[in-house]
């Protein structure tokens, strides 16, 4: 449940753009034209027809000029795209007007119910004297009521809302320091304002698989992708090899192979995709990952903004950990393999044995330990791993006991557990039982595997940093295990089963506290 | 000097700690101990030999049934199917060609080829003088130098390359050494 302490936290983060007030709500060509300047990100065209309509306007004052410092940045610009197609732009205002009550703003032609415009994460906020009441537990309807006397608030009825919750109008023209005065009230739980904001359409790619790919909806990635799709995020696969034709898949510069030395003792690496082996395996988990989206093609990945750097070794599933080693640190760091390429944010991994025991080489350690924590500028890269496809324990399996590895389960479409491997080494569950997503040759098709719920799992991790990049690789292995859906009949121990791990990984609540993190909301 | 093989070990060695992770509360999984224990139970299995693929066209394979009798019960099972898929051909000792791999049973009950490769880290106060020095007197020659640990080689010896990294163990001025084991590493 919301506290007060969030919602204070919430409120005492807002800041208010002193001056710049919207204009009354009035459909006009000059607005439509402002938002096609934006959408094209023709600032000039866009701040030309805002200027046209704010001298079209009303206003018995003059406008002192259009607010386009509010259309810089991409996400406010496409909420500024949304105000305009509902007739409302913002402005500068007059000192006086600035000055005025709202029954005088009103009059003279200003907007008639906003009374500050806010900003708050990149999220335009229009303040009125509207704000939402919720009544503290145990506390009568008549306790509230004197509460908001004591304010000077005037309930106003709660059709609609959750039980206990109210809508209530502030009498000042500041209805957050009105809010946060009723927090001090002991019968009220939270009072926050109601705030006029523009809430975009929820994407829906147009890729005509998308129904089948069942997993988007277990882990919710639609209402994840209202605020990450993976953008400006770096995810490396490491696996046996790719489909560099796969019309679904975007290869990014990173990409690169080990070929096998003559001598079959080594491999040497080779940047690029031109004569990457191809296997199936590697093609799917790097589609969960990030397919493209809304390409009419296939369905999408996970992260399907994220940018894939896929890392081939070991094309026949035999090498040495040596080579294994090398693709996970150069994931982290290209320049170990004597490259200039960003290394990744986050790594997935779907090789080993799928028997119960796995010993893992000295060396191997050394590049998880070093992609662990040099990786992201010191930050860490986060390192998802399938574990064992067998009803085995994880302990067995060095690798994926590793303390820098995410050993991750697969789940059914039910979200139930589906005998791989367990244990307290177990982190979480992801789908991974007859998932739709890519194949080599340019198709899709269904498959099972943990190696299917790591990239699943990764792509999780991918929206979570593009929502706050600067989380350590631990403290996202925290949050992705802290707001995992607690799937599964099995009562949980401390937030954790030996067959679920933490539950399974969910994209909208990892993505939604990644988001209050680093917007406080 | 090339290394010779030696059957008994000293542990007479440091306890490195392979990683320095000791400032985000998550430890690291291995020490040199981990690796000297590992590498005590690698079992080489005698009169067995892996032939590289397109290496042994002369030479007669091993049949499923004498190959079945010369690998150890606890074997994993699809490891041997899953080299030969890749191409390596199983066959005795004597009919190998010289370029066969050693056939060794790991701790971890899967079957492994052995090379003539070996990873090593030597500790960081070494300068390169003295592990050019240590490499000449034990007949080891660099294949590449890995940048993501530091003094950390993957060397070639004319011998094996677990015999040399047993060898090699003993130095306290070595953090590990460890054979380059070629394995199935396979899809899940």
């Amino acid at each position: 449940m919301t506290s007060k302490t969030d919602v204070r936290a919430r409120l005492e983060a807002l800041e208010e753009m002193s001056g710049v007030l919207p204009t009354a709500r009035r459909s006009s060509e000059q607005l439509e034209e402002m938002a096609q300047g934006l959408e094209s990100n023709d600032m000039s065209r866009a701040v030309t027809a805002s200027r046209a309509y704010l001298d079209d306007s009303q206003m018995s004052v003059a406008p002192r000029d259009t607010a386009h410092e509010l259309f810089e940045a991409p996400e406010m610009r496409s909420q500024a795209v949304g105000f305009a197609r509902a007739g409302i732009s913002f402005y500068h205002a007059d000192e006086s007007v600035w000055a005025m009550s709202q029954s005088d703003r009103r009059s003279m032609g200003g907007n008639p119910s906003v009374t500050r415009v806010m900003v708050q994460g990149e999220r335009l906020l229009l303040e009125t004297s509207r704000i939402v009441v919720r009544t503290a537990e145990g506390a009568s309807e008549a306790d509230r009521d004197t509460a908001l006397a004591r304010h000077g608030v005037t309930g106003i009825g709660g059709n609609g809302l959750p039980p206990s919750v109210i809508r209530a109008n502030a009498p000042q023209e500041n209805a957050t320091l009105a809010c946060l005065a009723l927090m001090e009230e002991d019968a009220i739980a939270y009072a926050e304002p109601d705030f006029i904001e523009h809430i975009g359409q929820r994407f829906e790619p147009n890729d005509p698989d998308l129904a089948t790919q069942w997993h988007h909806a277990n882990i919710a990635s639609r209402a994840a992708w209202d605020n990450a799709t993976g953008n400006g995020i770096r995810v490396s696969v490491v696996d046996n090899g790719f489909d560099t034709k796969h019309p679904d898949l975007a290869f990014g510069v990173a990409s690169g192979w080990f070929r096998q030395t003559s001598d079959f003792v080594d491999a040497d690496f080779v940047p690029g995709t031109a004569n990457m082996p191809d296997e199936d395996h590697g093609t799917a988990c790097a589609g969960m990952i990030a397919a493209v989206a809304d390409n009419a093609t296939g369905g999408c990945g996970v992260a399907f903004g994220a940018d894939l750097s896929m890392i081939a070794c070991a094309p026949d599933q035999i090498g040495t950990q040596a080579t294994l080693a090398r693709a996970i640190a150069y994931a982290a760091d290209p320049s170990v393999e004597n490259s200039t390429e960003t290394g990744a944010d986050v790594i997935a991994c779907s090789l080993g044995p799928n028997g119960a025991v796995w010993v893992m080489s000295a060396v191997l350690n050394d590049a998880l330990n070093f992609a662990a924590q040099t990786g992201r500028g010191g930050l860490g890269c986060p390192i998802f791993w399938a574990c064992t496809n067998g009803n085995h324990p994880i302990g067995s399996d060095q690798v994926c006991s590793h303390p820098e590895v995410m050993a991750v389960g697969r789940a059914t479409d039910g979200d139930f557990d589906n005998g791989s491997g367990f244990g307290p080494k177990l982190e979480f569950l992801a789908p991974g039982v007859n998932v739709w997503i890519p194949s080599s040759g340019g198709g899709y098709s269904s498959t099972t595997g943990t190696s299917f719920a790591a990239p699943c799992a990764a792509g999780i991790g991918a929206l979570v940093l593009e929502a706050k990049p600067d989380l350590t690789a631990h403290e996202l292995r925290d949050l992705i295990r802290d707001t995992c859906d607690k799937v599964g009949p099995l009562p949980y121990h401390n937030g954790h089963n030996i067959r679920y791990g933490h539950g399974r990984a969910s994209a909208e609540h990892a993505v939604a506290e990644a988001r209050r993190l680093a917007t406080g909301f | 000097m090339v290394v010779q093989v030696q059957n008994t070990l000293s542990l007479k060695h440091a306890v490195w700690r392979l990683g320095s992770d000791t400032t985000k509360g998550h430890a690291t999984s291995m020490d040199k101990s981990d690796v000297v224990r590992r590498l005590q139970a690698i079992e080489k299995l005698s009169g067995l030999r892996a032939a590289p693929p397109g290496t042994a066209q002369e030479a007669l394979p091993l049949s499923k049934a004498q190959l079945m009798d010369k690998l150890p019960k606890r074997t994993e099972s699809d490891d041997v199917q899953s080299l030969e898929d890749a191409g390596w051909t199983f066959q005795s000792t004597e009919n190998a060609p010289g370029d066969a791999f050693e056939v060794v049973l790991d701790s971890d009950g899967h079957i492994k080829l052995a090379s003539p490769s070996l990873t090593v880290r030597f500790a960081p106060e070494m300068s390169g003088e003295e592990i050019s020095a240590t490499l000449r007197e034990f007949g080891l020659t660099v294949r590449r130098e890995l940048k993501f640990s530091e003094n950390t080689f993957v060397l070639d010896t004319v011998a094996s390359g677990i015999d040399a990294a047993r060898i090699l163990n003993m130095r306290d001025d070595v953090v590990y050494a460890e054979p380059n084991l070629i394995e199935p590493i396979k899809k899940r």
